[in-house]
């Protein structure tokens, strides 16, 4: 990438990064720390800059600058600016694990840029598949809809090349390289959910631990890098799921908290078709209250539904309009389905992948597992966790969706061991960020709550 | 104490095995071969010359034929061709590349330095880039 490129690159993203923000602002509550609103601006500005390319697609920078405007005159209309939130950043004491964190994370990310100075277009998924689809997206003209389909995977929905061509309008060319760093930037994204929600909800010493693991998962970087599509569909999972439990640690259960989740539930489906399970085990798990606290759920599905709206239109009209259907579901004759569901030997060897593909799907030579849970041992567990419906809910989710994703083996057309072999451990990322900040939420608040 | 002591055990623990793992993975693309030997960049190159080719001559095509060894001999194509197919048709769109002779235009992909093989009946060669990619046209008919 030159460095003309880099520029505009950088401009494209702090252009959706400022956007993020500024809805991220209008939807958190007004006391939050401005560290952890910032936290949810980049998805939150990624995905609507996404959504913007489908359904605008050439005027995209006009549709940009009014939203940023827009954004801009309601935030100015309702704030004074104020550097509060920051003088406390300032006035930390800098622990010396946060300077720990911050070498870990510059060497990771410098070792990232360098995968994607070697391979600019990615690996097979990032230009088979999601670069394919921007580049049509980017110059098809009327025709994309059409062209799209001599791609592979042409179902698979739009929002990472959504999100590239966004990048590349503002750079002015396909530059390949711009695709991999967007790969970085969501694998950014989640080490800032992860550690920014756990410092809030637990403490900075557990934020920083847990996001540091996060970015000592070599698959995970691997996979960022390489553009993936996993890694954003993970960020949005993470995101969706630290929402609910932020929301539900408000007394005042704002809103705007559950709206944003919603919003990134319908991003990780527009992200990838593993994404729709995924909004629907969440809706299931937010709807699931409903019998004995009706007012409660109403107000909380209502806010979710109100924040999934958006991308569930570019999700609806794309699937029923332009996307040929899956090839897992294609052509599928019930005799096939039942012979496999029968067969025991289908859920053995599934079960047998999921237990040994768990131990070593992020690619560790130094496998975290063990020291996590030493960690929270010894932490002191917080036992009224396990009461709680926002920890309770994000297992749930987790759960549900593998419990999909086991289903899916069992029926797949796919040759099983092949099916397993390449794509399991990606399926584990999914979840992996999330599952790392719903370990860090077991652990005892007074225990380590020494301020950063 | 000893909880205390443990619990910054573990943590150290943790943090070494992080950069342990951040070091493995470095590594590892320390390793990886240099841009411009990355396949996708290589078939992009040998393909560039017909690029500039199409743009010169014929600037409306937008559907392009794709022929390799395999095919031309009439043999199913493998695991490598589909490979080479698929980062041409990548490296090609917004061109749409589809297998076989149907098109106007044909790119046959072969492999540089061995003898070409002859191409179908009804293709005429239109451009040799010497990367061992050919551009065909279909012969005109009387």
């Amino acid at each position: 990438m030159t460095p003309r490129d880099l520029i505009f690159f950088t401009l494209a993203i702090m252009v959706a990064g400022l956007i993020g923000y500024l809805i991220a602002d209008r939807l958190c509550p007004r006391n939050y720390p401005r560290w952890l609103v910032w936290a949810f601006a980049p998805p939150t500005g990624l995905g609507i800059c996404s959504l913007i390319v489908f359904f605008f697609r050439r005027p995209l920078t006009t549709v940009e600058a009014m939203v940023l405007a827009a954004l801009l005159f309601f935030w100015f209309r309702s704030h004074r600016t104020s550097f509060d939130g920051y003088r406390i950043v300032s006035s930390w004491r800098v622990p010396i694990l946060a300077v720990v964190f911050a070498i870990g994370l510059g060497w990771s990310v410098g070792s990232s840029v360098i995968h994607v100075e070697r391979y600019p277009n990615g690996l097979t998924d990032g230009w088979n598949i999601w670069n394919s689809h921007a580049k049509y997206l980017a110059a098809g003209g009327k025709t994309w809809t059409v062209d799209i389909q001599n791609t592979a995977h042409p179902d698979y929905p739009l929002l990472l090349p959504g999100v590239v061509v966004h990048a590349w309008r503002y750079i002015g060319s396909n530059s390949p390289d711009a695709t991999g760093f967007v790969g970085i930037l969501f694998e950014l994204s989640a080490v800032g959910i992860l550690a920014a929600t756990l410092m809030k909800l637990r403490s900075p010493i557990v934020g920083m631990l847990m996001a540091l693991v996060l970015i000592g998962s070599p698959e995970y970087i691997h996979n960022a890098a390489s553009e993936y599509a996993d890694v954003p569909l993970s960020v949005f999972i993470v995101s969706t799921i630290a929402l609910i439990c932020l929301y539900e640690s408000e007394e005042s259960k704002p809103v705007g908290l559950i709206a944003l989740s919603g919003f990134m539930a319908g991003c990780a489906a527009w992200t990838k078709n593993e994404g729709v399970p995924f909004t629907l085990a969440t809706i299931a798990v937010l709807l699931l209250p409903v019998f004995w606290s009706p007012s409660a759920t109403v107000r909380r599905i209502g806010g979710f539904a109100a924040g999934l709206s958006l991308p569930l239109a570019a999700i609806v009209y794309f699937k029923v309009t332009i996307a040929l259907p899956n090839d897992l579901f294609d052509n599928r004759t019930s005799a096939d389905l039942i012979a496999k569901i029968s067969d025991p030997s289908r859920y053995l060897l599934i079960f047998k992948s999921y237990i040994l593909t768990g131990w070593t799907f992020g690619g560790w030579a130094f496998n975290p597992f063990l020291p996590i849970l030493a960690f929270i041992g010894l932490s002191g567990v917080d036992r009224s966790i396990s009461r709680s419906f926002s920890w309770r809910g994000g297992v749930a989710i987790v759960a549900m969706l593998q419990v999909v994703y086991f289903v899916i083996y069992v029926i797949t057309p796919l040759e099983l061991n092949y099916h397993l072999r390449s794509s399991m451990d990606r399926l584990l990322m999914h979840v992996w960020p999330a599952c790392l900040l719903l370990a860090g939420m077991v652990v005892r608040k007074q225990a380590l709550s020494a301020s950063p | 104490m000893i909880r205390t002591t443990l619990l910054w055990l573990v943590g150290a623990v943790l943090v070494i095995g992080t950069f342990w793992n951040i070091h493995i993975a470095d590594s590892a693309v320390a390793g990886i071969e240099p841009r411009g030997e990355e396949d996708v960049t290589v078939i992009e190159n040998k393909y560039l010359p017909i690029e500039f080719e199409l743009i010169r001559k014929y600037p409306n095509t937008k559907r392009v034929g794709y022929i390799s060894a395999l095919t031309v001999k009439g043999e199913p194509p493998d695991d490598l061709d589909n490979l080479r197919f698929a980062q041409l048709r990548y490296v090609m769109i917004p061109r749409i590349l589809v297998r076989g002779v149907g098109e106007q235009f044909v790119i046959g992909s072969f492999t540089p330095g061995k003898p070409v093989p002859e191409a179908p009946d009804n293709l005429v060669q239109v451009y040799d880039a010497g990367t061992g990619m050919i551009l065909y046209r279909q012969k005109k008919t009387p």
